[in-house]
């Protein structure tokens, strides 16, 4: 078996400081890897060598060039080189791959217009150099899927088109935190609210800010994102039980926070304090989402 | 550690770290990291969040609750069979035989809550509150007990259907459709005066018995039973805005589902507007304009719409009331618009006999009578104004195409194509309510006459002719544009659906160029890449090309073609077609949208027929106008419309 084509394009266009004692080995495997991304997309006319050196600049940062080269999706990183070449065939894959991501961008918004409209945009964004500038597909570094790239892409774009779109939802006044739940709210709760609606905000949040950054993520992406236990854990990767034991974690904590912080702030009969905080307990989702919600 | 920093691109997480993330690939490190930005970053939490959510199903995997066995006694009843399982529950079908009747059982799932005491304890204090209901339109509630630990209903038994399958959508049926929803507004109206509030009004959770009597039922269960915060409680299309707000629903909130229901039921799909609502995206407000409506019945539900909640109407009693109000002149108005429309038709017919030699042709043809036409319209005149010709320079190019410049008033210099593209977009986006069909027409057949001219001079083997030009947009929907297809459906006028071999197709659009050649073309609202441009490019050689100075868009100079296009021919489908590709937009400026038309010239007869199908079809509706009608029926519009010239979307 020859030896990889491209080395010394490859070999140039890394830090020499980079370069293993045994490149023999490695370079086997470059030539493997090349090939596979060529299997993959066939018939893309770009210049080998100068793809070789823009694979070899996406690895000029790893410490172990040999891990790197097997995380790196190569066959991703070829078409989307191809791409930025301009050829015609890596432009049609390209368009499909965009076809896929669509079901993304109708997440934040349904209609054909917005969702036509955003992905021209993230094509327009990644294909047609700005100013003085290479492609933004150049940018894609192949360490995540292409697809996966562009489908964060387009939804940050989505995301952002929606904000600008849109006026934040109006802030919610602390006193809503103790808007009865069902007209049927028993007395003590009517005659806390009002009294305590600024303390028990104050103390919610204060409790909330006391918490830990992955106490107070998994909150928010429940109360505010709205995502399941399940997507949480995805999100984090991680056992949807650890993410369970996280959660319950969290609402124990800003609970007994809470308490503490009420108890310091209104000097309450004990018994007062617990009514109060009996009804805290199934409004708390309510209430949380006040709270994180303060200025959306 | 092979573990780079974190990307960051103007502070936020960059695309690459994301996708590394999101595919499960990062390394503790990285994860920490991202974890730690988003703690701090609501916008990379927004993000990352709307993505986990469309990668990973929502689904929890709770086991499915048994079912019970037939035969099986809860209290005094014996249960019979399963009849449904939905949001709410498991529903059976039972029998009391202290009474000698079936009844309907309802379990609900769970309630809400950490303790299930607790949970239960609320939702046995909201079921009793509705077993206290007592109306003809409401599902009566005989019982409400627990069993094993689960709440149970016992209801009346209502032999029939939902009201979503009920309903006929049209307005054909509109007055049976009234009638439905004021029967079950009734129900509504009742529960608000003892205090309940339903909380998740739709069509699912109304009966229609198959004695056609209405009922409501499943009040208040939405909130009792909602596992999440009260703010995820009901059905999120029909859930009133104020509830993603944190509020609680009140009456209200009710009158809100209670309008897209009766919307949802007129139209026969949900409004577009909640169409897409999750407890995650609140719904946008609904517009009732461009709306097939009977304008009272569109008053009525644009107040019950109402975003802000004390907009609405202040009970539902009143809201039932103007309904009803709505209904009964609607009759009466049906009535006099069949008298209307038969004077109308028979004026129009009498002026079309009058009208018919002087106009008819001369109006595509020669067109001599347009600029008289015309010159009335001072809004006519701003709009071409605002698009910086001169009005009479395009009543000129109309019958005279010889000099158009001149009678554009363009300068014969460079800037002239910067002028022409700024008049074209100015014209494409211009929103002149007021403007009639016929306006828009002329304004599309001057125009479109002056651009061929400049864009293709040798199209024709001379100065274009009049048109008018039949179009179709090639790919997807009619756009709203100035030429639009819709503007020209409403006339009548045949679109060309089938390109044939002399017809032109207009291709205008924004170019996206890559080095050295162009790698798509937006097209209405859509990308067009790859087969279409490679073949227009084969087909033009290599004058379409667009050569690009420093490979972007802003320096780009069509070379060796005119300024505002070149008409090639391109194979298609075994058809020659004429292409004319046409540049909109100056330099810097953005036109995201363009468009892609058949044009096709039609024949003096055929110009002849259409012409008098048209004018008959205009006089007809100016005829209503005069009988005072108009006003009326463009509040009721659907029926038809004014010409409108809409802005495309962006």
């Amino acid at each position: 078996m020859t030896a990889f084509a491209h080395a010394d394009a490859f070999w140039a266009a890394l830090p020499a400081a980079r370069h293993p004692p045994e490149r023999a080995s490695l370079e086997r495997r470059l030539a493997e890897q090349l090939s596979e991304a060529e299997t993959r997309w066939p018939g893309l006319s770009v210049d080998r060598r100068r793809f070789v050196a823009h694979w070899a600049a996406r690895l000029a940062r790893a410490d172990d060039l040999g891990a790197a080269v097997e995380q790196l999706h190569l066959p991703d990183l070829f078409l989307a080189f191809a791409c930025a070449e301009g050829d015609s065939r890596a432009l049609r894959d390209f368009g499909t791959l965009l076809g896929t991501i669509a079901g993304a961008v109708r997440s934040v918004d349904a209609s054909p217009a917005f969702v036509d409209e955003i992905l021209q945009r993230l094509r327009t964004r990644v294909l047609v150099p700005d100013e003085g500038r290479t492609p933004r597909i150049l940018d894609y570094a192949g360490r995540g899927s292409l697809e996966n790239w562009l489908r964060a892409g387009a939804l940050r774009l989505a995301l952002n088109a929606r904000r600008d779109a849109r006026r934040g939802p109006e802030q919610l006044p602390d006193a809503s935190l103790f808007e009865p739940v069902a007209p049927t709210a028993d007395r003590t709760f009517e005659l806390l609210r009002g009294k305590y609606a600024a303390e028990f905000g104050r103390a919610l949040r204060q409790a909330f800010g006391s918490l830990e950054s992955q106490e107070r993520n998994v909150l928010r992406l429940h109360f505010m994102e709205g995502l399941s236990l399940n997507q949480i854990a995805a999100m984090y990767q991680v056992n949807k039980s650890t993410i369970s034991r996280r959660m319950a974690r969290a609402r124990e904590l800003l609970l007994a926070r809470t308490r503490s912080a009420l108890e310091s702030a209104l000097a309450l009969p004990p018994a007062e304090l617990d009514s109060l905080l009996e009804q805290l307990g199934p409004r708390l989702d309510v209430s949380l989402n006040s709270v994180l919600n303060p200025s959306t | 550690m092979t573990t780079p920093a974190l990307d960051l691109e103007d502070g936020h997480l960059d695309e690459n770290a994301i996708a590394r993330h999101v595919g499960g690939e990062a390394t503790d490190a990285e994860r920490a990291r991202v974890a730690e930005h988003i703690d701090g970053c609501d916008r990379c939490r927004e993000l990352l969040s709307a993505l986990v959510r469309t990668l990973v199903s929502a689904e929890d995997d709770t086991p499915p609750k048994r079912t019970l066995p037939r035969g099986t006694n809860l209290g005094r009843y014996v249960l019979l069979d399963q009849v449904g399982r939905g949001g709410m529950g498991v529903v059976y079908s039972a029998f009391d035989p202290e009474l000698d009747r079936k009844v309907a059982i309802k379990f609900l799932r769970g309630g809400r809550g950490n303790s299930a005491a607790a949970a239960r304890a609320l939702l046995l204090s909201e079921a009793q509150a509705v077993a206290r209901l007592s109306h003809p339109n409401i599902v009566t509630v005989h019982d409400v007990g627990t069993f094993d630990g689960e709440v149970f209903f016992a209801m009346e038994y209502v032999k029939g259907e939902t009201l979503l399958r009920a309903q006929r959508p049209g307005l054909a049926a509109l007055q049976d459709t009234l009638a439905l929803y004021l029967a079950a507004g009734e129900g509504l109206a009742a529960a608000h005066r003892a205090g309940i509030v339903h909380g998740d009004f739709k069509p699912e959770n109304v009966l229609v018995g198959e004695d056609g009597r209405v009922r409501v039922t499943d009040f208040g269960l939405a909130r009792a039973v909602s596992e999440h915060a009260p703010r995820f409680a009901g059905t999120p299309a029909y859930m009133a805005p104020e509830h993603w707000r944190g509020f609680p629903s009140d009456v209200r909130s009710d009158q809100y589902s209670f309008c897209v229901a009766l919307l949802e039921a007129i139209e026969g799909r949900r409004p577009e507007e909640v169409e897409e609502a999750s407890p995650t995206r609140p719904p946008d407000p609904v517009s009732l304009r461009r709306r097939a409506l009977p304008a009272r019945v569109s008053r009525v539900l644009a107040r019950g719409l109402a975003v802000d909640p004390t907009q609405r109407w202040p009970s539902m009693d009143a809201l039932l009331d103007a309904l009803r109000e709505a209904r009964l002149p609607f009759r009466k108005s049906t009535a006099a618009l069949a008298i209307a429309l038969l004077v109308a038709t028979a004026a129009a017919w009498v002026q079309h006999a009058v009208w018919e030699r002087r106009v008819d042709h001369e109006l595509f043809a020669s067109a001599a009578r347009v600029p008289e036409l015309l010159r009335s319209q001072s809004e006519l005149t701003d709009l071409l104004v605002q698009a910086g010709l001169r009005a009479e320079g395009v009543l000129k190019a109309l019958g005279d195409a010889s000099n158009m410049d001149a009678a554009l008033g363009l300068a014969e210099d460079e800037s002239r194509d910067q002028q022409l593209a700024e008049a074209h977009n100015a014209l494409r986006s211009a929103d002149l309510p007021g403007l009639k069909t016929r306006d828009v027409l002329l304004v599309a057949n001057a125009w479109g006459r002056v651009v061929l001219n400049h864009a293709a001079p040798d199209a024709f083997g001379g100065p274009a002719p009049a048109l008018p030009l039949l179009m179709e947009t090639m790919e997807g929907t009619p756009s709203d544009a100035l030429w639009s297809s819709t503007t020209l459906g409403r006339l009548g006028l045949p679109l060309v659906t089938e390109p044939r071999e002399d017809d032109l197709l207009l291709v205008s659009g924004r170019p996206v160029i890559r080095g050295q050649s162009i790698v798509g073309m937006v097209l209405t609202g859509r990308w067009v890449d790859g087969g279409l441009l490679e073949e227009l490019g084969r087909a033009a050689g290599a004058e379409i090309v667009l050569h690009s100075a420093d490979g972007g868009w802003a320096g780009a100079r069509w070379t060796e073609t005119p300024p505002l296009g070149r008409v090639v021919e391109l194979q298609r489908g075994g058809t020659t077609l004429r292409v004319l590709g046409i540049r909109l937009g100056g330099e810097g400026t953005r036109t995201p949208a363009g468009e892609a038309y058949v044009v096709r010239m039609l024949s003096a007869e055929e110009t002849r027929g259409l012409g008098a199908a048209w004018l008959r079809w205009l006089l007809a509706l100016a005829s209503l106008g005069v009988l005072g009608w108009l006003g009326w029926l463009t509040r009721s519009s659907g029926w038809y419309g004014r010409a409108r010239i809409r802005p495309p979307p962006s």
